[in-house]
């Protein structure tokens, strides 16, 4: 354990006058400062849960947002199913679990010195905690510019943008075309473009019953329960949903509303595309983004800590890895790192053998949903995250599990900030 | 750097059992926690437990060997091959009276320290004492598994929707319940395949969580 006691205590000390953190009131002395950057599935759950393992470690949470807004369920609202707010949590509960929140912009992260900076403040670290999500590689599509992204939207991060599309989906005329693009994987949430379309044909077949949706997917088929999605394609959205496979966007123009791939050029009412997408801004400013290609973070297994930073953990759609890029994972990862950062900072060795676990809901339609659940087992001898045999998809759309969908983001939401 | 052997696997195991075979609360216990066995061992491969030496603290973890290897080495494979070659039988049954977590842990640890000691008795006794308590990884490797239910059925199982609260459900409904979804006999939507993916001892792991907490 390389843990320098000295080098903490000076940190702390003047962590406490550089924030203005309020002295802790009774108990043990703080032992070390955690500051995780970004407040989603991963961030947020990890903040709490090295609060309730160890409440003598100072955890700093910081996110740009002074919200949390849920991309799963997101789809709903997309629909008319389900308003911004009912999928919207506070950072109230993290709080009372003595997490200090802070709504910033974190501008530079030296990890030698080991402390974050933001547009208003200083926060050193003992262990740093990136859970940055994605950022979009709109240069990879051509015409898709800063002018382009005001009137084709993404909405692949819930907020502002979903509305944006719910109100262009409802304004356009009865009869009208929508086209959704989507990259090859990995990107966040597989099973999500795929929702999309099921939810807006949802909506198309109520309320816009002449209008239809054709889907251009990079992939060379559906890439997350397909059986489950073609089947609600072919039964609940016949009229509506056109799937078109190896179709790769390659091209789009907001002023004539076209997208073009290498076989067609399509024009379209409303254009939503999901772009290809890498680790977070945050993991460039941490250093961690190290893959062969820059785009995603290598990390352990077992603590999270980046292989190429010391100090600095990545959890989340970041993380390079056979991982899912889903809240869920994103959530269990926040707890093994938690319970890894709890362990080395008491000088103690981490569980040496991790699982994960994965359960995503999709719903398809107002009433129905559909879930894929794995269980991921750490492999020491290959050092990797290995699929349990017995995971698996859903036997069919079904009624109940639109119940337990419902239930799950409940459940997900109070486990990560309540 | 990382020094990793069965030999010292074996020693580990055995010396607190040899400079104080009497103590009841094993001072090594945070070392020595032997994860679940692998189920997938590859062919003409066994699965040996060996302590990995890092920055002056042991831990325990299976090493898959070629069984050749492991014959080459008379000292320890006759008891280590036993203990991870058989494990539903003899090796299990050796601490049958020790809780279920013990099941998975001192079983090998017994028959690893059996290699380089003649007190077999003292050891087994160690075991189990240990299981009695779960300390160091052992706790953590439960916290973290029962965490991951913690997503769908809230925080210390204590849910608040139509999936079930598993706060202060009794340890051996538990892991019925966990044992009949991973055999098929009571039916899920979701639980069937979550279940495939934890060992029977992790489901006593797990139990020991939840009935720790007052719903």
């Amino acid at each position: 354990m390389s843990m320098q006691r000295r080098d903490f205590l000076k940190a702390s000390s003047a962590g406490l006058i550089a924030a203005g953190l309020p002295l802790r009131a009774h108990g043990a002395a703080v032992k070390a400062k955690v500051v995780i950057v970004g407040a989603g599935f991963g961030g947020a759950t990890a903040a709490k849960y090295i609060r309730k393992w160890d409440s003598n470690i100072e955890v700093t949470l910081i996110d740009r947002e002074a919200k949390f807004v849920s991309c799963p369920l997101s789809n709903l609202v997309l629909a008319g199913l389900k308003t911004l707010d009912d999928i919207s949590r506070t950072y109230d509960g993290l709080k009372s679990h003595g997490v200090n929140v802070v709504v910033d912009e974190v501008t530079a992260i030296d990890t030698d010195k080991r402390v974050v900076k933001t547009a208003k403040g200083s926060f050193p670290y003992d262990r740093l905690i990136v859970s940055p999500g994605i950022d979009f590689l709109f240069d990879q599509i051509e015409g898709y510019d800063a002018k382009a992204q005001e009137t084709i939207l993404h909405a692949w991060k819930a907020g502002p943008q979903t509305l944006k599309l719910r109100q262009q989906i409802e304004s356009m005329p009865d009869g009208g075309l929508i086209v959704v693009g989507m990259p090859l994987a990995p990107y966040r949430c597989p099973p999500g473009p795929y929702e999309r379309v099921c939810l807006m044909a949802n909506y198309l077949k109520r309320a816009k019953p002449k209008s239809k949706i054709i889907m251009l997917d990079a992939n060379p088929d559906v890439a997350s329960k397909k059986p489950l999605f073609m089947k609600a394609w072919n039964t609940l959205y016949k009229d509506w949903v056109e799937y078109r496979p190896n179709s790769k966007v390659l091209k789009v123009s907001a002023d004539k509303m076209t997208v073009s791939t290498e076989f067609e050029d399509l024009k379209a009412n409303v254009i939503n595309i999901i772009p290809p997408q890498r680790a977070g801004h945050v993991a460039e400013l941490a250093g961690v983004r190290t893959d062969s290609n820059g785009v995603w973070c290598p990390a352990s297994f077992v603590t999270y800590e980046s292989k190429s930073k010391p100090f600095v953990h990545v959890i989340g759609d970041s993380l390079l890895s056979n991982f899912p890029k889903s809240g869920h994972m994103a959530n269990n990862m926040g707890k093994v790192c938690a319970n890894a950062i709890v362990e080395l900072l008491n000088g103690r060795e981490p569980n040496p053998v991790p699982i994960v676990a994965n359960t995503c809901y999709s719903a398809v339609s107002e009433d129905k949903a559909i879930h894929v659940a794995t269980v991921f087992r750490y492999d020491p001898v290959k050092d990797q995250m290995t699929a349990q045999p017995g995971g698996g998809i859903s036997a069919d759309l079904s009624e109940v599990e639109a119940v337990y969908a419902e239930a799950w983001a409940e459940g997900i939401w109070g486990d990560v900030f309540s | 750097m990382k020094r990793i052997s069965a030999l010292l696997a074996a020693l580990v195991l055995a010396s607190p059992i040899l400079s104080n075979g009497a103590t009841t609360e094993p001072p090594m216990g945070k070392l020595l926690y032997l994860p679940p066995q692998p189920v997938n061992v590859p062919a003409n491969m066994v699965a040996v437990p060996v302590a990995i030496w890092s920055n002056g603290q042991v831990f325990m973890q299976w090493m898959f060997v070629p069984a050749q290897a492991l014959a080459n080495m008379p000292a320890l494979a006759p008891p280590v091959a036993a203990a991870v070659t058989a494990p539903a039988s003899a090796a299990t049954t050796a601490v049958s009276t020790a809780t279920s977590a013990a099941a998975a842990m001192p079983a090998a640890a017994t028959a690893a320290a059996t290699a380089v000691t003649s007190a077999p008795s003292a050891a087994a006794t160690a075991a189990v004492n240990m299981a009695g308590k779960l300390t160091g990884s052992t706790a953590t490797h439960a916290r973290s598994m029962a965490a991951t239910c913690y997503s769908c059925h809230g925080t210390d199982g204590k849910s608040h929707s139509a999936i079930p609260p598993l706060a202060g459900m009794d340890k051996s409904y538990f892991i019925e319940q966990m044992k009949d979804f991973k055999s098929g006999k009571r039916e899920a939507t979701v639980m069937h395949q979550h279940a495939k993916g934890y060992t029977d001892e992790e489901f006593a792991q797990m139990a020991d969580v939840f009935a720790a907490v007052k719903p």
